[in-house]
């Protein structure tokens, strides 16, 4: 068969070592605070120039795919997410590892990373062309009205209090209107200061307010930084297998939403994951456990985040456009190799293409290994540190991390600040995780919402064009079950129990 | 260490919080009056709702107070010291380098957050063993991933 012979192509002893290296490195790179995946591809991209253009793609997508992966350890062992794409898993994954199930949470990212990457990268085989130019349809408004759907996220992340979680959006929302606006020019609440001209950076914001608090705390008080879990020594596989087992419509539905996401050029891993997550949260039976350490969190956003990889390769490899940052470096790496994207390279480089599809494929699978026993050890060598030295090296992490995102001193200024503010918020009962929430969103929010406003006008009707047109229909539905559905099901239980 | 736990009868901090937003909404709608209309619709949408959300708190705090518990546990005064600590690492890494302020700033968290018996053992144990950590991944960023780490007067 045609497609067999580029399968055992990835079986060369080349590119099994370089598909190791890459899924190792990217980990190891994704675990640390600041250091994102659109940094692991783009600082060792120079190491592919020298290999074989299937080699090389194969080398980047491990990378790329790894790197996601690896947020997850900070953010389910400190309450850091490795890379923006990680937020979601902060929600239950530390919740988790707090209780002492941090080994737990570990695993369950690993399944449901290795499961999201494979639905994601079957995709991009089976799917590619028709699914890039469905990427197409999306205008601004529907960016709009997806990052509306990303911040309704924000009621269940409300921690018993509605409005202090909205107010907190809404700070997010006017961080990331700081410096220059996107849409007009205008120099917005940077109080006439350059260090803020370029706005926030959201890497150096993320490690800030969540990392920073989660340190100020940890010297407060002697007691350890981690329950130890009883059944340490093991993986905890099979109890692993069994919830995602259990959860296997979440895995499978959050791998569809990453993947779809992941081909809207623009939306990346963090859209995915945070509509992945209240996706979950609005079908489970226990929505009150959400936030408090259920697995199905950690299921939803790892899976997606992962599909985002496979499905962000749609865009670029058919149309040039690429789907997450990520993507936009390694289409720079595949012009240096002289691959020309488009349509035209399913048939004439074809042999390249495909056998960098099934690498991702072997990627991805290698990541179980590879993840299960980093993520092991990681987790053994946080209990094992002592409390006095991990918070001086998760310090210097975060200064690190936030220093090399724009390799700037004012980003850590921003950071530490940003982070004082987090820690007397959330003292007062507005949490993190909305601010972030506004933070990440307010961007293609605000940019979707006055280009659909400006096009709305040219065409002498602006409510028209953000309520008829049919994807943006769809997704305002959504938002309104997601808002709506805890009242709807409270009524339905009623009106069951009367009839009975 | 002192270990608080107060309980309020209605929530005097968010009220206290919610003003201080209500104020700040205000003040971006002045501020977005300098703005073209295209900068300026999406700070005044968003302004707009803080002010609502903050005045429909501040009004459900006085009208329907409820209880509320704070929990206000553990050393204020090393958090304040650790704060302290990453502000001046913040703004000194460029003038006295990044790795020296890293090793300052290294010792000072670890004497912050340290709350067991120092021992000549154990302060070594700690301090090489971090400093190794740290003096590894900085030749990782400065050597290998190339970056342009601040030498400032020192190192």
């Amino acid at each position: 068969m045609f497609h067999f012979q580029f399968f055992l192509d990835i079986f060369t002893p080349l590119n099994l070592i370089i598909t190791l290296a890459g899924v190792c490195a990217g980990i190891v790179i994704g675990a640390m605070p600041g250091l994102t995946a659109t940094m692991a591809v783009a600082v060792l991209v120079p190491f592919t120039f020298a290999a074989p253009p299937a080699t090389a793609l194969i080398a980047l997508g491990s990378i790329y795919t790894g790197a996601i992966y690896g947020g997850s350890y900070a953010a389910i062992l400190l309450n850091t997410p490795g890379t923006p794409s990680a937020i979601a898993t902060t929600f239950d994954g530390y919740p988790m590892a707090k209780k002492g199930d941090g080994d737990l949470a570990l695993t369950i990212a690993c399944l449901s990373s290795v499961i999201g990457g494979l639905v994601g990268a079957l995709c991009l085989i089976l799917l590619a062309p028709p699914l890039a130019h469905f990427a197409l349809s999306f205008g601004p408004v529907e960016y709009f009205w997806m990052a509306i759907f990303g911040l309704t996220l924000i009621a269940s992340l409300s921690d018993g209090n509605l409005f202090k979680a909205a107010i907190g959006g809404c700070v997010g929302l006017l961080l990331s209107m700081i410096g220059l606006a996107e849409v007009g020019g205008d120099v917005r609440f940077t109080g006439d200061s350059s260090t803020l001209l370029g706005g926030l950076d959201v890497v150096s914001a993320l490690i800030g307010l969540y990392c920073i608090p989660v340190i100020i705390d940890l010297v407060a008080s002697p007691t350890s930084h981690m329950k130890i879990s009883t059944r340490v020594s093991s993986f905890r596989l099979k109890e692993g297998l069994a919830k995602c087992w259990v959860d296997r419509f979440n895995v499978l539905r959050s791998s569809f939403i990453g993947t779809g996401v992941g081909i809207l050029p623009g939306a990346g891993g963090s859209i995915a994951s945070l509509v992945a997550y209240s996706e979950a949260r609005r079908s489970s039976k226990t929505p009150e456990n959400f936030g408090k350490g259920d697995p199905s969190g950690v299921i939803a956003t790892e899976s997606a985040n992962n599909a985002t990889v496979g499905g962000g390769f749609i865009p670029t490899l058919v149309l040039g456009i690429p789907g997450t940052p990520p993507d936009a470096v390694i289409l720079g790496a595949l012009l240096v190799q002289g691959i020309r994207v488009g349509p035209q390279l399913f048939t004439e480089q074809s042999e390249i293409v495909f056998t960098f599809m099934y690498g991702l494929i072997l990627a991805t699978l290698l990541m179980l290994p590879v993840g299960l026993l980093f993520g092991r050890y990681a987790f053994r060598l946080l209990i094992a540190t002592p409390k006095a030295l991990l918070v001086p090296i998760v310090a210097f992490l975060t200064v690190l991390g936030g220093y090399a995102v724009n390799n700037s001193a004012k980003d850590i200024v921003i950071m530490v600040v940003l982070g004082g503010i987090g820690w007397v918020l959330a003292r007062f009962g507005f949490k993190q995780s909305p601010i972030v929430l506004g933070l990440i969103l307010g961007v293609i929010a605000e940019a979707g919402f006055v280009q659909g406003y400006l096009i709305g006008k040219a065409r002498g009707n602006v409510l028209a064009e953000f309520f008829t047109r049919p994807i943006s229909m769809v997704v305002v539905a959504f938002i309104l079950l997601t808002l709506f559905y805890p009242f709807i099901r409270q009524q339905f239980g009623k009106l069951k129990s009367t009839t009975k | 260490m002192k270990s608080q736990k107060n309980v309020y009868s209605r929530d005097v901090y968010g009220l206290a919080f919610c003003m201080f937003f209500l104020i700040l909404g205000v003040a971006i709608w002045w501020v977005s009056m300098t703005y073209s209309d295209l900068g300026a619709v999406f700070p005044r949408t968003i302004a707009t709702l803080l002010i609502l959300l903050s005045a429909i708190y501040i009004v459900r705090v006085i009208v329907w107070p409820k209880e509320i518990e704070y929990d206000f546990d553990g050393s204020n005064i090393r958090r304040i010291l650790l704060f302290l600590t990453l502000v001046i690492w913040a703004f000194t890494l460029e003038v006295f380098g990044f790795l020296t302020t890293s090793i300052v700033g290294f010792i000072l968290i670890l004497l912050i957050s340290n709350y067991d018996k120092w021992t000549f053992k154990r302060a070594l144990g700690l301090v090489l063993s971090g400093l190794s950590v740290l003096i590894a991944l900085y030749i990782v960023f400065k050597v290998v991933l190339n970056v342009p780490l601040p030498k400032g007067m020192f190192l």
